[in-house]
């Protein structure tokens, strides 16, 4: 039974228990603050799955924060050049815990079609990867879809460890 | 007030009064479609470009690019670098391209920002992407790389792939 089950079990009882962890993780995962690390055109789909046809806010993101301070998740949309690699890594730092990263299209995760001496061949060599998606740019149906793999991730986060991420998940471990 | 033409065959009577100063600089010239493409020498070039602009009332300078010859067939060690120079007159509506062939060991040239305006970031280009060292230049910094690069990637001899520059950054985990 999932948790929004068990609140409508118990509304007319007047009072639900669960544990800490749980509604914290709850409430986190159904409002997902995303950071949009846009360089190139997988920004525009970004853009596109947060547009009303296809409306991520069914899903539980409605806000994108552009202070690393207050969000959530970052997605890193497009190719990023040696020049952009430094500050990459500086607003991944500014951002709190727990944070999670998607690297959006073929070139945030492998450096794409650029295999030149500027590109840096996927973000993942110098800071944790969550999600990866594929495509170039991928769909929005995509990103709709990871937005939903990082909510399962969330409601699996343990919030007493540092890190807190589940073994499993964690590409760098 | 009547449009300028775009392009207009220079006059033989021009052809001739440019020859006629630029004397012994003048290496070599090609006419293509009306369109006067000249090599001039290394000696007195900065004279010789004050007189395009000021008599030849050439006072646009629409490009300024180079050229690494290493690899051609016919490559000669005397001419490793073309500086490239095309020049409009809002005027007369005339065309000229010159070219300046460079040795490799003296990579430089005196600056042409003082008689055009517009040569100021196209000279730091060339500069940062070929190396080439503008003497009398206000300002030779780099403009597309980042100011800690150490080479100037597109000289024929710098790989495509760099020298590591793309996987020398910090790893944040």
């Amino acid at each position: 039974m999932g948790i929004e089950a068990k609140v409508l079990d118990l509304l007319g009882r007047g009072f639900l228990y669960t544990k800490a962890n749980a509604l914290l993780n709850w409430g986190r995962s159904n409002s997902v603050w995303f950071l949009p690390f846009g360089t190139a055109c997988c920004a525009i789909e970004m853009m596109a799955a947060y547009g009303p046809r296809y409306d991520i806010a069914r899903f539980g993101s409605e806000v994108m924060r552009f202070s690393p301070r207050q969000a959530d998740v970052m997605i890193v949309s497009g190719r990023v050049a040696i020049k952009m690699m430094p500050i990459l890594i500086k607003v991944w730092r500014q951002m709190a815990e727990p944070k999670w990263c998607i690297s959006m299209g073929a070139c945030a995760c492998t450096g794409g079609i650029f295999n030149t001496y500027t590109m840096v061949q996927g973000i993942d060599k110098f800071i944790p990867v969550d999600i990866y998606m594929p495509g170039c740019p991928p769909r929005p149906e995509t990103m709709l879809d990871a937005l939903m793999e990082i909510q399962k991730m969330m409601k699996k986060y343990d919030n007493r460890s540092r890190t807190g991420k589940d073994e499993a998940y964690s590409i760098n471990a | 007030m009547k449009p300028i033409p775009l392009m207009r065959e220079l006059a033989q009577a021009e052809i001739e009064q440019i020859s006629g100063f630029l004397g012994k600089s003048l290496i070599e010239s090609a006419s293509y479609q009306g369109q006067l493409s000249i090599i001039i020498s290394r000696e007195n070039f900065h004279n010789n470009m004050k007189f395009l602009k000021h008599d030849m009332a050439f006072d646009l300078l629409t490009n300024l690019t180079a050229v690494d010859n290493l690899n051609y067939p016919d490559y000669k060690k005397a001419e490793r670098f073309a500086i490239i120079y095309e020049l409009f007159s809002t005027t007369t509506g005339r065309r000229l391209r010159i070219k300046v062939l460079l040795l490799e060991e003296h990579a430089e040239l005196s600056s042409v920002v003082d008689i055009w305006k517009s040569a100021i970031w196209q000279e730091r280009e060339v500069y940062d992407l070929f190396g080439i060292d503008f003497i009398g230049h206000p300002d030779l910094r780099r403009i597309l790389m980042p100011d800690y690069f150490e080479h100037h990637p597109l000289r024929k001899d710098y790989p495509l792939e760099g020298l590591g520059e793309r996987d020398n950054f910090e790893k944040v985990y």
